[in-house]
């Protein structure tokens, strides 16, 4: 029994890895890239001189280990199908083999030796004499053991929410949330930790360590610096501690697997929630421009692959934005970005459709037809990219005092903008491509297409970039010959616009002869 | 019927669809009368599906023309796609819309005013059963309830031929009832319905016209009782597509005492 799920567990482990070579490579990239970083983190570790330093270090990162382990099923439940005991319940199995042999499974794998390697390093850091090896050689295991039972177990208690509609669509949104807050706290720690001239500096750390390593599973690991202290009976404590909450951890898991064998499937009773209308809607036009734009709008908020996109678009240009401020090196001349960043999301507009492109299809026959869908798409994106840039500029301009720049460089972005949903559109009809059908966010599209996308992404980024340049020409100009830069920002506009309608009116054009093209292209295989 | 034979709903002239080295439609060649019920039938594979999402515009066709009440499918998109409705198999709708929104979106998408599109859309929601669930997403609809939303915005514009393929597929005997329900009613007032199925009993209770498609092709067409003769469709029909008996020898520790 217990054999025949770690076989299951390494099975499924291969059968996913050999679906396409591409697959592998990226696994094998980002095993290695995995490896690189905990190899990186671990040695910098050992490297600390200060024995307290590094208990400290390792404390806080055990800690940020739990916390991402726990967090871990949420985003990636749909991706490990060994993590999903609803699989099991018309098997005949009792639920404590299955809770062993499930453990076991979940200890291959790139990550558990990640995570082994990562707490060996945290603890080496902190030891010192044999008392501290023996407690290390006790603490290392039992924390990993308990990382990966919490995450088992916060799986199994989540088993019904997460393979239901909306937990797959949180997972993929809170999977990019869960992103931008680790870029946001990477960021943080950096601005906190470097201190000039002397190198690191973990002393604003202590504080939360002192706190940390009593909560288990961090206990169990800071046994080793309490060993190497010489105070055993305390480390004993830390150590049992972490056990006590494997076992509480344990039992929780098995009373979930036990209620999930039982109870039959509530998951899409869980996931109807109704919708409500607004108001605003009604000042829309009554034609398919007004339905088109409607549509794609609910689609930004409901859709989770389109929601994610945009999200990771403004997110990235937050990112962006803070970076460079924090750096200091920043300008507002950076909301450009944002602006190609906000255009491109007009990429690959019906593609994003799916297989449902049909139901437009169907109705798409005339050049009139094509005008008016191409126009409420294009004006969904304007109407969310344009209240976000219009917000971040003067906020750039506050955060670095670069008030007289503000005009001319919202006048470049909204040049960059139209330029993006221009040639977005017209890439929408010439060179649509499928996104993939499973939810996975990391993933743009579907196999074997990796070269459209890279023609659509990169082309789309270069060409966006080569029509701003004669607007950042005509600035570089102005500022030479030492006229006012204001003018940049009607100009701008014009500009951006003008692009814009070409685009809409190219694609308009070429878009009713290939409405199969684009549904066969659309179609997620 | 009076007078000589009134033009075809549909007219099919050899139409040819390749998949790399897989024809899936070779030559086939078919006239469907108006205002008829017409069950279009074959085994899976048949090409039934290919065919109707050529008749309907959906898919390019390498070769041959297909002729909705004189208008050319692919000559004249504009006139064609709005005197027909269709109602894919496999194909997914705008399923973050809630039921009521996809009504309305696909009847404004025709280019119907929004008043009138509202009104109709609640009475399809009524007939049909879904007024209920109208809110909720079609995401968490039920298999019937999608293959009935379906229906609604086929019908949301009044076509004079719907195009259904698959429509009991997966759909419970209560939904079913409703869909057979909306449909004879759609039909009696002189409409077309083409539909594809290949569940026989389905297909006699309901079409007064049948085409048989076997590997691309038509093997036979006519009223029901042409096709069938004095057998059931189903047995026509095996004898039709040729099928293999069941090999006796193997399985035969299937079912028996001995575990």
């Amino acid at each position: 029994m217990v054999r025949t799920l770690v076989s299951l567990k390494l099975r499924l482990l291969r059968n996913g890895l050999r679906r396409s070579p591409e697959r592998l490579v990226g696994y094998i990239i980002g095993s290695a890239f995995g490896l690189l970083v905990t190899a990186g983190i671990t040695a910098g570790l050992l490297l600390l001189d200060d024995r307290t330093a590094a208990a400290d270090a390792a404390a806080v990162l055990t800690a940020a280990l739990t916390v991402c382990w726990a967090a871990l099923p949420l985003f990636l439940f749909s991706g490990d199908e060994s993590a999903d005991p609803t699989r099991l319940t018309m098997l005949p199995l009792r639920p404590r083999p299955m809770v062993a042999g499930t453990l076991l499974g979940a200890l291959i794998g790139p990550g558990p030796i990640l995570g082994l390697l990562l707490l060996t390093g945290a603890a080496a850091g902190a030891t010192g004499g044999p008392a501290s090896i023996a407690a290390a050689v006790v603490g290392v295991p039992l924390t990993l053991v308990t990382l990966l039972t919490l995450s088992r177990a916060v799986a199994a208690a989540n088993a019904r929410l997460l393979s239901s509609r909306r937990g797959k669509d949180f997972a993929i949104f809170g999977g990019l949330l869960f992103a931008v807050l680790t870029q946001l706290g990477n960021l943080g720690m950096q601005s906190a930790l470097r201190s000039p001239g002397t190198g690191v500096d973990l002393s604003p750390v202590r504080p939360y360590a002192a706190v940390l390593r009593w909560i288990p599973p961090v206990s169990s690991l800071d046994a080793v610096r309490t060993a190497a202290d010489g105070d055993w009976p305390l480390a004993l404590l830390q150590l049992a501690l972490t056990g006590a909450l494997l076992a509480a951890l344990l039992r929780w898991w098995l009373r979930s697997l036990t209620t999930l064998m039982v109870s039959h499937d509530a998951s899409t009773q869980v996931a109807t929630v109704g919708t409500r209308s607004g108001r605003a809607w009604r000042l829309l036009p009554d034609n398919r421009t007004g339905a088109a734009l409607q549509r794609h709008l609910r689609y930004a908020w409901r859709e989770p692959r389109a929601k994610a996109a945009i999200f990771t678009s403004i997110g990235m240009t937050g990112v962006f934005c803070a970076l460079s401020v924090v750096q200091g090196w920043s300008s507002v001349y950076v909301l450009v970005m944002g602006g190609l960043m906000l255009g491109l999301q007009s990429i690959n507009l019906f593609g994003m459709d799916g297989s449902a492109f049909w139901m437009v299809a169907q109705t798409l026959a005339t050049r009139q037809d094509a005008r008016q869908e191409l126009r409420g798409r294009a004006a969904a994106v304007l109407l969310y990219a344009v209240p976000v840039l219009l917000v971040l500029g003067p906020v750039l301009a506050a955060a670095t005092g670069q008030w007289d720049a503000l005009a001319p460089a919202l006048g470049i972005t909204l040049g960059a903008l139209g330029a993006g949903v221009g040639l977005g559109v017209l890439l929408s009809v010439l060179l649509p491509y499928a996104m993939p059908v499973d939810a996975s966010p990391m993933r743009s599209a579907a196999p074997g297409q990796s070269g459209v996308v890279l023609l659509n992404t990169f082309g789309a980024m270069l060409g966006v970039a080569l029509l701003t340049l004669p607007l950042g020409g005509v600035l570089l100009w102005f500022v030479l010959a030492d006229l006012p830069t204001w003018p940049l920002l009607p100009l701008g506009l014009a500009y951006g616009a003008g692009l814009a309608v070409l685009g809409l009116h190219l694609a308009a054009r070429r878009l009713p002869s290939r409405v199969p093209e684009i549904l066969a292209h659309a179609i997620e295989r | 019927m009076q007078g000589p034979t009134p033009p075809p709903a549909v007219s099919i002239r050899d139409l040819w669809k390749r998949f790399g080295a897989q024809t899936a439609v070779a030559g086939l060649t078919l006239d469907l009368p108006a205002g008829s019920f017409i069950g279009l039938v074959g085994p899976n594979g048949a090409g039934k599906t290919t065919t109707l999402s050529m008749a309907t515009g959906l898919l390019r066709p390498d070769h041959g023309t297909v002729l909705i009440h004189g208008a050319d499918v692919w000559q004249d998109p504009a006139a064609v796609k709005a005197r027909i409705g269709i109602l894919p198999e496999g194909l997914r709708m705008f399923e973050r819309l809630s039921g009521r929104e996809l009504l309305q979106y696909n009847g404004r998408l025709r280019g119907l005013p929004g008043a009138e599109v509202d009104r109709r859309a609640e009475e399809l929601l009524a007939v049909l059963d879904l007024a209920g669930s109208a809110d909720k997403l079609v995401a968490d609809y039920s298999t019937g309830m999608r293959k009935k939303i379906g229906l609604a915005a086929a019908l949301l514009h009044n076509p004079d031929v719907l195009f259904l393929d698959e429509p009991f597929e997966g759909v419970d005997p209560v939904s079913a009832q409703t869909i057979r329900g909306v449909l004879s009613r759609y039909a009696a007032a002189g409409s077309t319905v083409v539909f594809s199925s290949h569940v026989m009993e389905l297909v006699e209770s309901l079409c007064d016209w049948v085409a048989v498609v076997n590997a691309g092709q038509v093997v036979a067409q006519g009223t029901l009782d042409a096709v069938r003769g004095d057998r059931s469709l189903h047995a026509s029909f095996l004898d039709l597509v040729g099928v293999r008996e069941a090999d006796g020898a193997a399985l035969g520790w299937l079912g028996g005492a001995d575990r």
